[in-house]
């Protein structure tokens, strides 16, 4: 079984207890498009337990420059069917949670109270606003990418140690669909499945308040402190999921 | 005074540089803030979600120095 993980067994700090402490571990990723990809993928062949993976997309040909679960032949299929099947492929012994649904307080409530992290693979700020809002329930960490272009941004957000997703963005901002292409989307989501890995091993800093801002095209690649922001409705306790009336903050 | 713009991706577009790719130099009286500054080249507020100056954030109502550079950063969505 440890066979396949040898090569990073050996890394100073990992070994075989922190393989089996992998194996345990559990992650829900939303999104299985252009970041989600490079997560999913280095987190199945790195030996996570269980992924629960939330995506209700059917692909489509723009996808295809940068979500390589997919390939021409793949048009029109759901997306989750599909990265399911090559995840399986590339590591039978993760257990994998498909949810072919839009991320809903629901979807969160029934999974996220028992899972480690949350992955933010989503592209939106609607849908990143309800999954910080979800972490924050659940006292998860949300490791947060998104990427414009050449730009692109990796955070560790934990409201119980430091800012969360609403401290930095309290509304989603109005604007059009970014360009992105493939290269970028694999940068970004390895950064941010490097930053899961290390969190579920406790290895190295977990960057907790700080986010990564990334220009390619400058070669601007600079960690910067985030702080909370003292009027975040989030991190004052008020539930700020859709359906959280009468809906008690801690499970 | 002076204070240069520094911003990558499409606001690249909007701040007009003209000391390298990335940066403009504008001309100013002093005590502006950054909002004002944006104001005073047409940029809308809104187009920007983070403004840094030494590698720290600061807010909108910062008053920058004289030769700061300030790095102005949109909105990161995509995924």
């Amino acid at each position: 079984m440890l066979k396949r993980y040898r090569r990073q067994i050996s890394i100073p700090g990992w070994g075989e207890a922190g393989q089996e402490k992998l194996a345990r571990s559990k992650v829900m990723v939303i999104g299985a498009g252009g970041l989600g990809f490079p997560v999913l993928s280095y987190l199945a062949a790195a030996g996570v337990g269980e992924i629960v993976i939330v995506e209700q997309d059917w692909i489509e040909e723009t996808n295809l420059n940068r979500q390589l679960f997919f390939s021409t032949g793949d048009l029109g299929k759901p997306k989750i069917e599909v990265a399911v099947e090559k995840l399986t492929t590339l590591n039978p012994q993760v257990r994998l949670s498909p949810v072919a649904e839009k991320l809903s307080s629901a979807v969160g409530n029934k999974y996220l109270p028992a899972m480690d992290a949350v992955i933010d693979c989503v592209d939106n700020f609607e849908t990143r606003l309800l999954i910080a809002s979800l972490a924050h329930r659940y006292h998860k960490p949300m490791i947060h990418g998104a990427l414009a272009g050449f730009l692109g941004v990796v955070a560790v957000l934990h409201s119980s140690f430091g800012p969360c997703f609403h401290c930095l963005y309290p509304e989603a901002p109005e604007i059009s669909p970014p360009a992105v292409f493939g290269a970028q989307a694999g940068l970004v989501g390895s950064l941010q499945a490097v930053e899961t890995i290390k969190y579920l091993l406790g290895i190295g800093e977990t960057n907790f308040g700080k986010m990564l801002l990334i220009d390619t095209e400058s070669g601007f690649f600079n960690w910067i402190d985030i702080t909370k922001n003292n009027l975040c409705p989030n991190c004052l306790q008020m539930d700020t999921t859709p359906d959280s009336i009468d809906r008690p903050i801690d499970p | 005074m002076i204070v240069y713009f520094q911003a990558g991706g499409l606001l690249k577009d909007y701040i007009e540089p003209d000391v390298d790719a990335y940066t403009r130099k504008i001309e100013l009286e002093s005590g502006l803030t950054v909002k004002e500054i944006m104001e005073r080249i047409n940029l809308r507020p809104a187009l920007v979600s983070l403004a840094l100056s030494g590698g720290k954030i600061v807010p909108l109502s910062y008053v920058p120095r004289d030769g700061e550079v300030i790095v102005l950063r949109p909105p990161v969505q995509g995924g």
